[in-house]
């Protein structure tokens, strides 16, 4: 049974519909990407999930209950906006989120002086927020949506801002999490963590779902349509390939997509005469590519 | 509404605010500084006059009026009728005297203004000594018309009005009216100060936690108007105990007051003892809080304060920047300031139409209630009606604010108008 499930769900703002009749389900211990543009309603479904906003169609069920105040404790979420209270205390400010989350006192501490040990921020429970550092403050806020240990996690573009270390770090806690059964679901338009970490996938543009899916199998639906290719030499020729869209390029390394009538045999034969070649390999397309094309592709068919 | 965890947010904003040193300070300090305002200027103003006096020359070409005038106080009046005047101008120069004082004929008559020439002197002074010269020239037409001694007196007398006020329960109390008058002013300016002062608590704090980005991950625990509510009232309890602290700092001071102004003005009083008819030992008495109009008074406080808070909250998650605000203050400040310039007119007249009409309209209700009742007996009916209205009130500006602050609270970027504001309260 999915752990949560979307059914024809909308939301409109006014005369604006934010999301149209989405519909997806996400399977237990599974990790899940919700992909899309700025703007494709990724944020006002999260929300929808959190009972923060509520649907004016369609149903949201979590563990096979409508969403309610007591869903939003099987939850952690961390918001796309969110920051934390200035001027009051790390220890004090986690304890009051994880109570609001149903935590008893004591519970919460416990949880609280492990994910602060786990963090290597036990010294700064005494400490106020604007004491901290930005990647310290980035961890505060990691225990903050977990220390009540949901089965749930939403993480709404979790990776901005953050510095290389703190992004190695919340990914070993997402894999963590995820050894431990619990469900995590991803809201993001930079693909490549997607790509490494995620399970399933669903891609959203202008409030739809326009592709849904294992990740695996979505990859494989579109074949093996891309060259990568790299050489040394003049990379002008890439300019005067017809029917491809390159990707990626960069003076000796070029993404090539294959577009209809395209022959990847003339390709090479161009390439050969113009430069110096190390690899060509014909490959799957990444996500990235298969993001662009397929919100290029439901954009052209709008219009 | 989930009541444990609005206790928790209740208790986090109560204590977070509680703890701080501002509010200790301002807590204790206020009332001190409001005594501080009132009461050094009258300690001073005794003081002076404890310094030594200086006495005028009176120069009475008719010898009415310097008789009676060095008899009453002749430590201040003397005879100097025969000295040049040119000698008394050079010792009023050089401080020695305070003045001359001159009288003939044409003052008696009165045809002229008796002439006061001086060095240093204020209104007090001036006023003191008009009031000594009307007696004495009165009291002068009254011997010269052979009136008999009796009737002197009568005619000298001046009659004041004793209050007392017919209470509910049919006891009369003897009150001053002037210092429920002015208990009155200073029970509604309170609540006008605290509502102004709390709700910009809250509409900051609320402000605080949307530009900290802190109110979504909140609110993925908890419902907006559950923050809401809990902000309101945690802020409110506050309030409570602030002025809760200060009746009784109040209290504390009127028993302790008149001690303490003996202990200051003492010496000044033994003197005047003697040739006043016993009376008050103070200028002013602080007027005795009752306990009903205590209870009513936190009620209306209470009651107001929420109504307007919410609203606050509402502007507060409507702004994006402290900037923003001013916008959207302003038709919640013309509800609170009206009632300020209603004021005088209802306290004076507290039982005109206009002041039961005004007094039972809602928003006005917390200021001009409380005037009324500091000045007069309000009758029950009209206490219950503003209260249920008040009530009414405060169900529908929180529904009202509720919805505009669940949307208000997630935007970011564009300040909304008013019409957008209409449709948050619309949206679903």
């Amino acid at each position: 049974m999915p752990v949560l499930s979307i059914q024809s769900v909308l939301k409109r703002f006014g005369d604006f519909i934010a999301v149209n009749d989405v519909s997806f389900d996400v399977e237990p211990s599974r990790i899940f990407g919700i992909l899309g543009p700025n703007g494709a309603g990724k944020t006002s479904t999260l929300r929808m999930i959190n009972n923060i906003t509520a649907p004016d169609e369609g149903t949201i069920t979590i563990k096979g209950q409508p969403v309610s105040e007591n869903s939003q404790q099987w939850i952690g979420y961390l918001p796309e906006e969110r920051g934390l209270y200035k001027k009051m205390k790390v220890g004090e400010q986690l304890l009051y989120l994880s109570q609001l989350k149903g935590l008893s006192k004591s519970d919460a501490k416990t949880s609280i002086n492990y994910w602060l040990d786990r963090f290597e921020a036990t010294t700064w429970a005494k400490k106020e927020i604007t004491d901290l550092s930005k990647g310290m403050q980035q961890k505060i806020q990691f225990i903050a949506t977990i220390a009540h240990d949901p089965e749930i996690c939403i993480f709404d573009e979790p990776f901005s801002g953050l510095d290389p270390i703190n992004s190695e770090l919340l990914k070993d806690v997402i894999l963590e999490l995820k050894s431990k059964g619990k469900t995590i679901i991803f809201a993001t338009h930079r693909m490549e963590q997607v790509e490494q970490m995620c399970d399933d996938i669903c891609l959203f543009n202008k409030g739809k779902v326009i592709l849904k899916g294992e990740l695996n199998t979505v990859k494989q639906s579109f074949g093996k349509n891309t060259v990568n290719i790299s050489f040394s030499g003049d990379s002008s020729f890439l300019n005067d390939l017809e029917n491809v869209r390159v990707n990626n390029k960069s003076t000796n390394f070029a993404e090539i997509r294959l577009l209809e009538g395209a022959n990847s045999q003339q390709i090479l034969r161009t390439a050969l005469d113009k430069v110096e070649i190390y690899s060509y390999e014909l490959v799957q397309p990444t996500l990235n590519e298969i993001f662009i094309s397929t919100v290029h592709a439901d954009n052209k068919l709008e219009s | 509404m989930n009541l444990t965890k609005l206790k928790i947010i209740i208790a986090r904003e109560f204590m977070s605010r509680a703890k701080t040193k501002t509010f200790l300070l301002s807590t204790l300090l206020t009332p001190l500084f409001i005594i501080g305002i009132t009461i050094i200027p009258i300690v001073i103003t005794n003081w002076d006059s404890e310094e030594e006096i200086k006495s005028y020359a009176i120069i009475d070409s008719t010898g009415r009026f310097v008789n009676s005038l060095s008899q009453s106080s002749p430590e201040k009046y003397f005879d100097a009728t025969n000295q040049s005047i040119d000698d008394l101008k050079e010792l009023v120069k050089s401080e020695a005297i305070a003045g001359i004082i001159i009288l003939d004929n044409e003052v008696y008559n009165g045809n002229t203004d008796p002439e006061l020439i001086y060095k240093n002197g204020g209104i007090s002074v001036f006023s003191d000594i008009r009031k000594e010269l009307n007696k004495v020239w009165i009291e002068s037409h009254l011997r010269a018309e052979n009136l008999s001694p009796e009737i002197q007196q009568l005619l000298n007398t001046r009659l004041d009005i004793k209050t007392s006020k017919l209470t509910e329960s049919g006891s009369t109390k003897e009150e001053n009216q002037f210092a429920s008058f002015g208990l009155a002013y200073v029970m509604a300016f309170t609540i006008y100060m605290a509502l102004f002062g709390y709700g910009a608590i809250i509409m900051r704090s609320v402000l605080e936690e949307k530009t900290s980005r802190i109110v979504e991950i909140i609110i993925s625990s908890v419902k907006p108007i559950e923050l809401m509510i809990g902000k309101v009232l945690g802020v409110g309890m506050l309030g409570l105990v602030q002025l809760v602290t200060w009746v009784l700092m109040y209290t504390g001071i009127s028993i302790v007051a008149a001690p303490i102004y003996l202990l200051f003005a003492g010496k000044q009083i033994a003197q005047t003892a003697a040739s006043m008819p016993a009376q008050t030992s103070m200028p002013f008495t602080l007027p005795e809080l009752e306990l009903s109009y205590i209870i009513l008074f936190l009620t209306y406080y209470l009651l107001g304060y929420i109504m307007y808070s919410s609203l606050f909250a509402a502007v507060g998650s409507a702004a994006d920047a402290e900037s923003d605000v001013q916008h959207f203050m302003f038709p919640i400040m013309i509800f609170i300031i009206i009632p300020m310039i209603l004021l005088s007119k209802v306290a004076t007249d507290p039982n005109s139409f206009f002041s039961v009409v005004t007094s039972i309209f809602p928003l006005f209700s917390p200021i001009l209630m409380v005037t009324r009742l500091g000045v007069t007996n309000v009758p029950w009916w009209e206490v219950a009606l503003s209260i249920v209205l008040m009530i009414g009130m405060i169900f529908f500006l929180i529904w009202m604010a509720a919805r505009i602050y669940r949307v208000g609270i997630l935007m970011y970027g564009k300040k909304p108008t008013y019409k957008e504001l209409a449709k948050w309260i619309m949206y679903k």
